[in-house]
């Protein structure tokens, strides 16, 4: 099993979590993907000691090594600096 | 209800008097629709409690759970917090011996819409935990984080449907309203208040947001 995590600033619309709605601000994604493939997905407050899910947690990957590259596209797509 | 084109007729005259009886008891009186929380003030006392909230940038998430805002707790008998706002949200709320409700309707105040399930009706703080969190309640004892979760004295709490409460999930006035444009003058008031009455801090953009939703406000 596999797990990366990394940092990135919600868009002002946040991300959908199942457990308490939208989220927004500084979160972290950390994805989980088994030997065979099922992608997991958790996401929180940077610094919060609780995850939440988002939709999509029972994705399952043909090749396990494409999990870095499905976990980088996911922080691009949901990242978005902040306007100073 | 039909009535006789004769009665009609005679009756006619009184027109003009349902007319302005009517604009006098629709000038200046806060709404009346269920789901509206206790303890609102009016809009110039509000106007003062916002002008007197402080002003700073969010604080960090660090450490934030949802554990440390203890809710439901039991309010009395068998009937915790959210049952509570669902007997005083709904109309025609029957419980049973577990304090649930079995039968009932309720009007959501965000969005219009009328449930008579409540599984499909949600209890939301108002003014978000997490957005509590980073606007001073991270400093707070757990026992004050829980009186404030459970806070059914000021307007902290409405029953309003999951999918309204999900879809504004964290987020303060400046980023997310309700989608009911007639609740934003009522919306800005709890908000203010509730921050007022337990001390949390503004941000900037918050604080501009609110203050034309106030100036909006006829009552």
């Amino acid at each position: 099993m596999t797990e990366l995590t990394s940092i990135f600033t919600a868009t002002p619309d946040g991300v959908l979590t199942n457990e308490v709605g939208v989220i927004t601000g500084e979160l972290e994604l950390r994805t989980t993907c088994t030997d065979d493939g099922a992608l997991r997905l958790a996401i929180r407050y940077v610094g919060a000691t609780e995850w939440y899910t988002v939709r999509g947690e029972n994705y399952r990957l043909h090749d396990p090594r494409d999990h870095e590259v499905v976990h980088r596209l996911l922080v691009n797509v949901l990242h978005r600096p902040v306007a100073s | 209800m039909r009535l006789p084109r004769a009665l009609i007729r005679r009756l006619s005259f009184l027109a003009p008097l349902v007319l302005v009886l009517a604009m006098a008891f629709s000038v200046a009186s806060a709404p009346t629709a269920l789901a509206f929380p206790p303890d609102v003030p009016g809009k110039s006392q509000v106007q003062s409690e916002l002008n007197s909230l402080g002003v700073q940038a969010e604080g960090s998430m660090d450490g934030y759970s949802r554990d440390l805002f203890p809710h439901w707790h039991t309010v009395s008998g068998t009937c915790n917090t959210r049952e509570e706002v669902l007997k005083r949200d709904g109309t025609n709320v029957a419980v049973g011996s577990d304090c649930y409700p079995t039968a009932g309707s309720w009007y959501s105040y965000y969005d219009g819409v009328t449930r008579t399930s409540p599984s499909q009706i949600s209890i939301d703080h108002i003014v978000p935990l997490a957005e509590a969190w980073r606007s001073g309640a991270r400093s707070w004892t757990t026992a004050k984080r829980e009186a404030f979760a459970n806070d059914l004295a000021g307007p902290q709490l409405i029953a309003v449907t999951t999918e309204v409460n999900s879809a504004k999930g964290d987020r303060d006035p400046s980023s997310w309203q309700p989608p009911r444009t007639a609740s934003h003058c009522g919306y800005a008031k709890f908000w203010i208040h509730t921050k007022y009455r337990w001390g949390l801090t503004l941000q900037s953009a918050e604080k501009t947001t609110l203050q034309s939703m106030l100036n909006a406000c006829s009552y």
